[in-house]
């Protein structure tokens, strides 16, 4: 366990030290923002843009809060996910191909801890970084469009982070397990995507699925709370979780780190 | 007792057999040098020693250490090429690297400045690793191999890479760290392997072809050499059929003006000699130099690894 949070206060330094901490909230942030503010100007936006008719009378209808949420939901999904990975890929990866897991790994470190602090500290870094970038756009979805329920983001929020967590596990497996950052970030991005669409294309059939969790992040802020049926999801993914971390540590431990 | 036996370890990659069944023992409070040409396999052994590579079949048996017992706390190891958390300064580097191998906060800081004024860094201690230079980065790593103060410390090329003046204090930083560790480097430098160690395990296409101490490889593989030189090439290119049924059994090389006649042993020497005078005499050859040596160990070496 000491060496455990030796090794994790180190990735929380390095993480801090070139700067992820700082950007990595800052594009969620940006994310969480944009959605609301780009809604609430719309008219603006299109009226400056020009090319419309003298006279023209554009008229949008208003979207709740719990709309523009959603639509933020989407965001952080997709070009969050895409900070995420291009942050993570190389987090063992990098390390092995540097040499530098090699050094570190001869001293009597093990390989399960080196792999665990890696990923808690990515997992923390992405919790909080969704944590805020909600935040930034409950205030300004509150501010500009309409109300948001406190449950509506609390579930939204939580289960959010929790198929964000997913993916971050899955970028840290295929770090653990492949040398190319190139090929880590399309494969997880691979992954995130045929989860999605196999779940959604299934309807309720793959209620538990992991992919999944996206959607019902999105129902929070339809119905303003937790959706029903969504237990059997989240333990299924925290369950892939665990499994994956086995995994990873499994197929590290079975990597020559040298030649 | 020795302090690490190696027997019949062997590393394959598919077909092709990278160590082929090296034995070996290494004895403790002693520097040993693992010599041989570029890919005779001497990086894969020390890689299998350390426990980064395993072994398709061998075993390594530690003094003192059970069976199966992991062998990465006894030993240091500093690989051919270092690689570091170049955000890190060196100092943050070694108490992060002492703080892994289980030592507490002040115990990891007390060692770390004390092997940072060992290797010579202590000005350098506070800057990040990125900005250090080659010869620094490689006295960093001789430090960190040796924070949890391992009983052997496993060095892997620690001067190929190095300038002379970079070169040079390295090796006299090993020559004062084996005072206190047992260390094994491999070198393909033979003179960088004179100058430190005792014992030597000469390596050829995976295989042990030469192991001993230095002394008494030395000892009982020097012959004589007789040196010849004379003023110009012609003059030798006339002399040398002459000496060519002169040196009889003896090898015989020729290089510009100069002749060596590697002898067998002291008895052929003591026969080739007066003969050798005669005729030079005879033929008043325009002689410049004439010398009794002995073989170096460059020339066993060589004979070694091209045989």
């Amino acid at each position: 366990m000491k060496q455990w949070l030796v090794l994790f206060h180190k990735e929380l330094v390095e993480s801090w030290r070139n700067y992820k901490w700082i950007w990595i909230p800052l594009a969620f942030v940006m994310l969480g923002i944009m959605q609301p503010v780009s809604t609430y100007f719309l008219p603006e936006i299109l009226e400056m843009a020009g090319g419309l008719p003298e006279g023209a009378v554009i008229q949008l209808p208003t979207p709740t809060g719990g709309q523009v949420m959603m639509e933020t939901l989407g965001n952080f999904h997709t070009l969050g996910l895409l900070i995420l990975v291009l942050a993570f890929m190389g987090s063992i990866a990098a390390e092995r191909v540097s040499g530098v897991a090699g050094m570190v790994l001869v001293k009597k470190v093990s390989y399960s801890s080196y792999v665990t602090a890696k990923w808690a500290s990515a997992v923390l870094l992405t919790v909080v970084a969704s944590v805020i970038g909600m935040m930034g756009a409950w205030y300004y979805t509150e501010e500009l469009i309409g109300p948001v329920s406190g449950a509506a983001i609390a579930s939204g929020c939580l289960l959010m982070c929790l198929w964000l967590m997913f993916l971050v596990t899955v970028t840290i497996v295929c770090s653990a397990v492949m040398r190319s950052s190139g090929a880590i970030a399309f494969v997880t991005i691979l992954i995130a995507a045929a989860l999605t669409l196999i779940s959604s294309m299934s309807g309720t059939k793959l209620h538990w699925s992991p992919g999944k969790l996206a959607d019902y992040a999105g129902a929070a802020f339809a119905q303003g709370g937790m959706p029903e049926g969504i237990g059997g999801a989240v333990i299924c993914t925290m369950i892939c979780i665990a499994l994956l971390l086995i995994a990873a540590v499994t197929l590290f431990r079975r990597k020559e780190l040298v030649g | 007792m020795p302090l690490v036996v190696v027997d019949q370890l062997i590393k394959s990659y598919g077909a092709t057999q990278a160590v082929r069944g090296i034995s070996f023992a290494i004895e403790a409070g002693r520097c040993t040098a693992l010599l041989g040409p570029n890919g005779a396999g001497k990086t894969t052994t020390l890689n299998m020693l350390s426990g980064l590579l395993k072994p398709t079949s061998g075993e390594i048996r530690f003094d003192g250490v059970a069976k199966g017992e992991d062998l990465r706390a006894y030993i240091g190891y500093l690989p051919q090429y270092t690689n570091y958390y170049n955000w890190m300064s060196g100092r943050e580097f070694l108490i992060y690297v002492g703080r892994l191998t289980g030592m507490d906060k002040r115990s990891a800081v007390r060692r770390a400045d004390e092997l940072l004024e060992l290797v010579g860094i202590e000005e350098a201690k506070n800057r990040r690793i990125g900005g250090y230079s080659g010869g620094m980065k490689q006295r960093l790593g001789l430090a960190q191999a040796m924070m949890h103060r391992p009983r052997l410390l496993i060095l892997d090329e620690p001067v190929s890479a190095l300038d002379p003046i970079g070169r040079r204090e390295v090796l006299e930083l090993m020559k004062r760290i084996k005072q206190e560790t047992t260390i094994l480097f491999s070198t393909h430098v033979l003179p960088d392997a004179e100058e430190v160690c005792d014992d030597v395990l000469i390596i050829r296409r995976g295989e042990i072809v030469i192991a001993g101490s230095l002394d008494d490889i030395r000892k009982s593989n020097q012959r004589p050499v007789i040196e010849l030189e004379l003023e110009d090439a012609a003059a030798l290119a006339d002399l040398l059929p002459a000496l060519r049924e002169l040196a009889g059994t003896a090898s015989l090389e020729q290089a510009g003006s100069v002749v060596r006649f590697m002898m067998k042993d002291a008895d052929e020497l003591q026969r080739v000699r007066p003969k050798l005078m005669d005729r030079l005499a005879a033929r008043q050859a325009p002689l410049r130099r004439l010398e009794i040596a002995k073989t170096s160990l460059e020339d066993l070496f060589m004979e070694a690894v091209q045989r």
